[in-house]
């Protein structure tokens, strides 16, 4: 092997004397256009680049076009797609939906060995992630984020189950995300057991139903139904921690502004009770200043709390400035001594020789184990 | 500081935190322990190892080599980057369309030399960018990756497929090519 690679040296066949290993840690540097413009070079580096090209597919920026290509390969060459560890559509399209949604199902459930899956809006319409919910089986997926069209022709009820089972049916996932359709979700009976979950976003509704011991972060999502059991699922997630783990709490909401605030009062309320080794706290919902004053006046309750976020939403830009906010996070900080960083109204804090001063909100983002801020 | 006698037997004194972004010494010095013995790097020649760990003349230089070797950002967007080599699927692909001033004066050694210090940075054991930069040699193709005939011809490597072939797995990867 060394005098065959010291002839092509000589030959100046670069490539051909370089081990092997190097050139697929060159091939793992780059990106997928290059891999697969790589694999026609020549054998050496079709048989270097495939297992890497296939092995994490991403389809993102670009048009449904280039999935439905990647899919019909797929189906051409089963075998590749046992490979496929990681998948990710990430496809803008406006409104318009993937054409051939039939296509990317059927490719699913030729990926044996999916590790992870992440589906955007509109790579499914809310029919084909129902089916995928109900049929899919991926034995070995740790993590996955699906986003569903929130119009449903399914009942709550019917979507909940369908969820829970899909989650039955996943008990090695470690991250589970489910946006949209499924904020709609109401509670079911059946009980999902899911020993390794770490990472759980989507609805407040289907928590009583998951039974966890290691949470380390949790994003809920909460619509008007809940409004009557936020106690019972502020306990039931805290069950799923441990004291001793710093644990991220972000909330969400897709109710209307009155039912909001009287949720996000009884959240911060019960959290502060239940849930006191909340290491970060984000709540991202319309303000008033009675929302802010309820926060101040639980977070003595707190007893690790270092990271916290009161963010608007869109749709309701803060009414105060930039003055009266610090006045707000001054006011935070002496009830709460172990505040660190706070963000609100869109600009983040931090406390440094006791005095509240400015800093990015990309940083607090990445300081509070919130990457989604930005 | 830190003795290196490379495999034409010129010696570099080098400091410590500089070589010790080589795994490969900063585990033989965690071995060997505080000594003044010289470190033998046979299959390291004097010309790379100066590329790869030697101040170089400018200040800047030296400033952004010390980034690259270490590959370990002090900026604040990443301080949860693991090393390059060892980093999460997202970011390898997104990080492939930063190229710094510096990396891009770097790869414009000419290719042999280019070779011989991705094999001593492998040898070596150092979490650097080298590799996958060169595959542009210093050259940004914006549109897209570089076309199969311009890499065979870049770095003289035989076609050993039959047009159809080719065609065939062009046809193939289509999704990934696609824009």
């Amino acid at each position: 092997m060394v005098l065959t690679r010291g002839a092509y040296r000589n030959a100046m066949e670069a490539f051909r004397w370089l081990p092997n290993e190097i050139l697929v840690d060159i091939i793992q540097h780059s990106t997928a256009a290059d891999q697969a413009s790589l694999s026609r070079v020549s054998r050496l580096f079709h048989d270097l680049c495939l297992p890497v090209l296939y092995r994490i597919v991403q389809i993102k920026d670009k048009n449904f076009n280039s999935v439905i290509l990647f899919c019909s390969a797929m189906i051409e060459k089963p075998s590749r797609a046992a490979v496929v560890r990681s998948f990710t559509v990430d496809v803008c399209s406006g409104n318009r939906f993937n054409t051939r949604q039939d296509l990317l199902l059927a490719s699913l459930k030729l990926m044996s060995t999916l590790d992870h899956l992440s589906l955007s809006l509109s790579a499914l319409d809310d029919r084909h992630c129902f089916i995928l919910l109900e049929e899919s089986n991926f034995p070995q997926l740790r993590s996955c984020e699906i986003s569903a069209p929130s119009n449903s022709t399914f009942t709550a009820q019917q979507i909940s189950d369908a969820v829970a089972l899909f989650l039955t049916r996943h008990s090695t996932l470690k991250r589970f995300h489910l946006q949209d359709l499924f904020s709609r979700l109401t509670s079911t009976s059946i009980r999902v057991s899911l020993p390794n979950l770490e990472y759980y976003g989507g609805s407040s509704t289907l928590i009583p139903a998951i039974d966890a011991t290691g949470l380390k972060k949790v994003q809920l999502t909460w619509s008007s139904e809940s409004v009557a059991d936020v106690e019972a699922i502020i306990i039931g997630v805290s069950a799923m921690t441990k004291p001793d783990f710093p644990f991220v709490f972000s909330h969400i909401f897709s109710c209307p502004p009155r039912s909001q605030s009287i949720i996000i009062k009884e959240i911060v309320t019960f959290v502060s009770k239940h849930m006191r080794h909340t290491k970060t706290l984000r709540l991202e919902a319309m303000q008033s200043p009675d929302t802010i004053a309820h926060v101040t006046e639980c977070l003595p309750c707190f007893t690790g709390l270092v990271y916290l976020s009161v963010d608007w939403i869109s749709f309701y830009p803060p009414t105060t400035s930039k003055a009266v906010d610090r006045i707000t996070v001054e006011g935070w900080g002496k009830v709460c001594p172990t505040l660190e960083a706070c963000c609100l109204n869109s600009f983040a804090w931090r406390k440094v020789n006791n005095r509240w001063k400015v800093f990015p909100v990309k940083e607090f983002g990445v300081l509070a184990g919130l990457p989604e801020i930005s | 500081m830190v003795l290196l006698v490379t495999s034409d037997n010129e010696q570099f004194q080098t400091e410590k935190d500089i070589v010790e972004r080589s795994v490969l010494i900063k585990n033989m010095l965690e071995d060997v322990g505080e000594s003044d013995q010289p470190i033998p790097l046979p299959n390291v020649s004097s010309s790379v190892l100066k590329k790869v760990t030697q101040p170089s003349t400018g200040p800047t230089e030296i400033d952004v080599r010390g980034r690259y070797l270490s590959t370990a950002s002090t900026t604040v967007e990443s301080p949860s980057r693991p090393p390059i080599l060892e980093q999460s699927q997202d970011e390898t692909r997104k990080r492939t369309t930063d190229i710094s001033e510096w990396d891009q004066k770097f790869i414009t050694v000419d290719q042999e030399m280019l070779f011989e210090i991705i094999l001593a940075a492998n040898y070596l054991d150092i979490k650097s960018l080298l590799c996958r930069r060169w595959l542009q040699d210093g050259s940004q193709h914006d549109q897209g990756a570089r076309p199969p005939e311009e890499i065979r011809k870049l770095f003289n490597i035989v076609n050993d497929f039959t047009p159809e072939e080719e065609a065939q797995i062009k046809k193939e990867n289509e999704w990934a090519e696609d824009r």
